[in-house]
């Protein structure tokens, strides 16, 4: 902790983060990481977890079902050996996210570091207080009335994944056709017609997910038909 | 059992849904940059070929506030070396050597539309003022206001063959809207770096 302070100390003391400090404050990352891990294998300790579970939780409802046997969690090697393509893969997007980490540290001085958090925040913010919630709701409301016309699970899924691509597609268009409506700045800028274009985009997911739900579900019920 | 099968199938749908999602924008968008996609690019800001001789404007003429300043017929480019200024008025600009160069406008906001520009290479300017080919400048334009009224340009610049001090746009003198009567064309430089209604090429080194 204290090792933290002094970093943030000479972050204030130079107004910027240089490429040691910021080399510094990713190794200090690492081991937090690696505490928390450790912290948590410890949480897992079977005999921690028993004692844990005898004071808060009932007796077991079937005490006479065997104990699943505890299996030991491979560590991160084992795992990389296991599926090398994906331990690739993996550590490619971690030397990535590294690399930026590292160079918004080094190249940005401290304020813009905060507005790049605020930014960030807000990202989840809107996730996690609009767009998820909105997004539930639909969910819900198509497996309800998907369900009410006895579709597959397939085709539900179809009718989701329409209106997410839609949606999606939606939060594009939607500035361009605000922004063209306020006037812009020369007829060269925003020269499309985007309610037009967002309109033909809607029809075009909607054929495709009506005539690809109707498939999915006739062939479904031709399936289950015979053994009724 | 149906919980593993049913949360394996959603993993696959999601992906399946974000990649058709954002392939669709992609090719929905890219045309604004790549030719052989501009007839898909529906919610591209920009089209290609639009505009005064094929090319998106930015800045206008009108915006930038340098109509009166553009048309005079007294325009001259002032090229500034160690304190000396040269100048040179749009015919002394046409008798110079004209190359031609294809070379984008890439705006950072996304888009990008390539060119034909004719002009005379910044260089040979510079060797006419008698400063090194490989010279840093700072480009001012015309333009009385505005973030982009005065840059830098490092001397790899300004040595680049394709580096130009544009006097026409596709085989036209550049429309108001896209410099006239001059404005730089520079291999690998942001548009906004485009310098247009030139008004004096300093070297700084």
């Amino acid at each position: 902790m204290s090792a933290r302070r002094s970093h943030r100390g000479a972050v204030g003391a130079r107004g910027g983060l240089d490429s040691p400090a910021g080399v510094g404050l990713a190794l200090l990352g690492v081991v937090v990481l690696l505490l928390a891990r450790r912290r948590r294998r410890r949480g897992a300790d079977p005999e921690r977890r028993r004692r844990a579970s005898r004071r808060s939780r009932p007796a077991p409802l079937m005490p006479l079902m065997p104990r699943t046997p505890r299996v030991r969690r491979p560590g991160p090697l084992a795992l990389a050996a296991a599926a090398p393509g994906r331990a690739a893969v993996i550590a490619l997007g971690a030397a990535a996210l590294g690399y930026g980490a590292w160079l918004v540290l080094t190249d940005l001085p401290i304020d813009l570091i905060a507005w790049l958090a605020v930014w960030l925040a807000g990202a989840i913010v809107v996730h996690d207080g609009l767009i998820a919630p909105i997004a539930q709701l639909a969910g819900v409301a198509i497996d309800r009335t998907g369900r009410g016309l006895r579709m597959p699970r397939s085709a539900r899924l179809l009718v989701a994944g329409g209106l997410a691509v839609g949606g999606a597609w939606t939060l594009v268009a939607a500035p361009e056709i605000v922004a063209k409506a306020r006037g812009a700045a020369n007829p060269t800028v925003l020269a499309g017609d985007y309610a037009a274009a967002l309109a033909w985009a809607w029809i075009a997911i909607a054929v495709a997910v009506v005539v690809g739900a109707v498939v999915l579900t006739s062939r479904a019920r031709s399936r289950a038909a015979p053994r009724s | 059992m149906t919980g593993e099968r049913d949360a394996r199938l959603s993993r696959r749908a999601f992906l399946t849904t974000v990649g058709v999602g954002t392939i669709g924008l992609g090719l929905l968008t890219a045309g604004q940059t790549v030719d052989a996609l501009a007839p898909l690019a529906l919610f591209a800001p920009r089209r290609v070929g639009a505009g005064p001789q094929g090319l998106p404007v930015n800045r206008t003429a009108e915006a930038a506030a340098v109509r009166d300043l553009a048309l005079a017929p007294d325009w001259s480019l002032e090229v500034v070396h160690q304190g000396v200024p040269s100048r040179f008025g749009l015919d002394d600009l046409r008798a110079l050597e004209l190359v031609e160069a294809r070379l984008p406008i890439a705006c950072v906001e996304g888009w990008s539309t390539e060119a034909t520009w004719r002009g005379v290479r910044v260089r040979d300017l510079l060797a006419l003022v008698g400063a090194p080919a490989r010279s840093a400048c700072r480009i001012a334009s015309l333009e009385p206001n505005g973030p982009y009224a005065v840059t830098s340009m490092g001397a790899e610049y300004a040595a680049d063959p394709g580096t130009l001090v544009a006097i026409e746009l596709g085989g036209e003198p550049l429309d108001l809207d896209h410099g006239y009567p001059a404005r730089l064309i520079a291999p690998a430089r942001p548009g906004v770096l485009q310098t247009k209604w030139l008004r004096t090429i300093e070297v700084v080194s």
